[in-house]
């Protein structure tokens, strides 16, 4: 009788061990990482939609697993909040990959807005030399050198903005610097144009 | 033992056992439910504030939400480490109660103070414009642009930015780039009036020089030029009385006193006619040559090389002119002072060599006008 007992006992304490699951707290730590990881790459900026969308999925699981951890261990179920934890890595994932690409399109657009707004001013310099002179021409070229010399200030200040990692405001500077640059031109040529007739 | 001994202790045995299993499902299962409603709602409403830029327009309630929300998980993990029968989700659902109602502030904050930065932007882009626009007034007056052109390519870079920044929601930083335009704006007219008050602030002395000259062409019957480089007015006065008025242009250079030669002002000071020139002596049509330098001049030179103020190896120039080839609607000469042909024919006709020309900054009226100007910047 006792060791029949002993026998029942030992095997619902096996049983009930067998069938307590543990909380996913290596999921856990994956999708806090990957979130790190997305911050690190300036997702909040670049990718700030799939980031938010990264932190409320981990939030919503981090109160499953809560929900579950109330329960009688063996009824504890984590499968939800291991979906969750899933989908929080992964879209912490993307965020960061978004990120990424995003960032490196802008610096990419700054690199090739400085490297052609040089040439663009090299053009116009060149042009007001080809320009017609006289004295009304002479006042209206002073003036352009003028603007010229003001947009080469300018463009000192993107490159800071550049350095500085602000790529956004380095790439509205250099558009609005473009604009100024294309609107001489313009007026250079036609004033050749008129010239020619 | 007999049999019926044995029962009993069976009973007894049993019964304990079913005590214990009692007990164990009292313990196991006599808890409070977990209030997963409430914390569903707390992370969803801390969800919508964040999708909101809660974090930027409402900093300050949405950590506050988010630090609830964290202590609730802390006491909710306090509570179920407990035993079942132990735990007590109050103090946890009382946070998790205070992260929704701070989530749901944040998100109702973050609605107003999105809605206001909208309109203080629209607002001050509008004001912004029509300051930028109204120093332009002056400043194409005085034809500054290439003075202040560094200053006005700033301006307009900024309020690209600035717009730019809007466009992607970055309200803070529009309205920040915004201010920083209005600053600018600032310095510039700051900078104009003192452009303004150093150049033709001693309109009241010239204003008198010009009476006594007006007052000797009545008194001597005879003929006297008035130029006004702010009104930008060639006036010829005979005999004490105004008979025409040209429009004058000047040195590209234009605003102050001539300094020295190749500076492209044109020169303001008490001169005569020095020398008539006709047609074939000039490439401007007709000129009229004024005495410049003359004495007064030549001591101003020697001041400002002495005060280290133009290098010494300057020259004082000359060969000041009043002259045909005008009326090209800006300053554009040398230093001269430039008639449309037709006007110039004008004046040749009725001065002669000595008739004083009198060139000054400015009068009382027009410095008035170019105050008024600046002044009517908002």
């Amino acid at each position: 009788m006792k060791s029949l007992v002993n026998l029942v006992l030992l095997v619902v304490a096996l049983a009930f061990f067998a069938a307590c699951e543990k909380a996913p707290q290596q999921e856990v730590d994956a999708a806090k990482a990957a979130l790190e990881t997305a911050k690190a790459a300036e997702a909040e900026i670049y990718a700030g939609q799939d980031f938010n969308m990264a932190q409320d999925t981990l939030n919503m699981a981090v109160a499953e697993i809560e929900a579950q951890n109330a329960k009688f261990a063996l009824t504890r179920n984590y499968d939800q909040a291991k979906k969750l934890l899933a989908s929080a890595t992964g879209k912490a994932t993307t965020a960061q990959t978004m990120a990424t690409e995003n960032k490196a399109m802008v610096k990419a657009e700054v690199e090739n807005l400085l490297a052609t707004i040089n040439t663009d001013i090299e053009a116009t310099r060149t042009m007001m030399k080809k320009a017609p002179k006289g004295k009304e021409g002479k006042a209206a070229l002073q003036m352009m050198t003028q603007e010229l010399d003001a947009v080469v200030a300018s463009i000192a200040e993107a490159n800071n903005l550049y350095t500085a990692g602000k790529f956004m405001a380095a790439k509205d500077n250099l558009t609005a610097n473009k604009d100024k640059v294309m609107s001489l031109q313009n007026e250079l040529t036609t004033a050749m144009t008129k010239t020619r007739k | 033992m007999n049999m019926k001994t044995k029962n009993r202790i069976s009973t007894i045995v049993l019964s304990a056992l079913l005590l214990v299993v009692l007990v164990f499902v009292f313990v196991l299962f006599a808890k409070p439910d977990f209030p997963s409603e409430s914390v569903r709602l707390s992370v969803e409403a801390i969800g919508r504030a964040r999708s909101a830029n809660a974090q930027v327009y409402a900093h300050r309630e949405f950590l506050q939400a988010q630090n609830y929300y964290n202590k609730s998980l802390d006491a909710f993990r306090t509570e179920n480490n407990k035993l079942p029968y132990q735990r007590n989700y109050q103090l946890a659902l009382s946070y998790s109660g205070n992260a929704l109602k701070m989530a749901r502030q944040a998100l109702e904050k973050t609605e107003v103070r999105i809605k206001t930065l909208r309109n203080d932007f629209s607002l001050g882009l509008k004001q912004v414009k029509a300051r930028r626009d109204s120093v332009l007034v002056p400043v194409n007056y005085l034809e500054l642009n290439s003075v202040f052109s560094q200053s006005l390519n700033q301006i307009n870079v900024l309020l690209f930015r600035s717009e730019e920044s809007y466009k992607r929601e970055e309200l803070n930083e529009a309205i920040t780039l915004l201010q920083e335009v209005d600053n600018l704006i600032d310095q510039l007219k700051t900078e104009l009036d003192e452009t303004v008050k150093s150049s033709f602030g001693n309109s009241g002395q010239w204003e008198a020089i010009v009476a006594k000259a007006i007052r000797e062409s009545k008194e001597n019957g005879s003929a006297v030029i008035i130029v006004d480089k702010l009104a930008r007015l060639c006036r010829l006065y005979k005999s004490g009385t105004l008979t025409n008025e040209f429009d004058a242009e000047f040195g590209s250079n234009w605003i102050g006193d001539k300094q020295h030669q190749g500076d492209h002002r044109t020169p303001e000071g008490i001169y005569r006619i020095k020398k008539k020139k006709e047609r074939s002596l000039t490439k401007y049509y007709k000129a009229l040559e004024i005495n410049y330098p003359n004495e007064s001049d030549e001591e101003h030179f020697q001041q400002l090389i002495e005060d280290n103020v133009i290098e010494s190896g300057s020259k004082i120039g000359g060969l000041i002119e009043i002259h045909g080839a005008g009326g090209r609607g800006f300053n554009w000469t040398e230093g001269c002072v430039a008639l449309t042909n037709e006007n110039i024919d004008i004046l040749y006709k009725n001065v002669s060599a000595g008739t004083p020309v009198i060139i000054v900054g400015s009068l009382n009226h027009s410095t008035e006008l170019i105050k008024k100007l600046t002044a009517e910047i908002p």
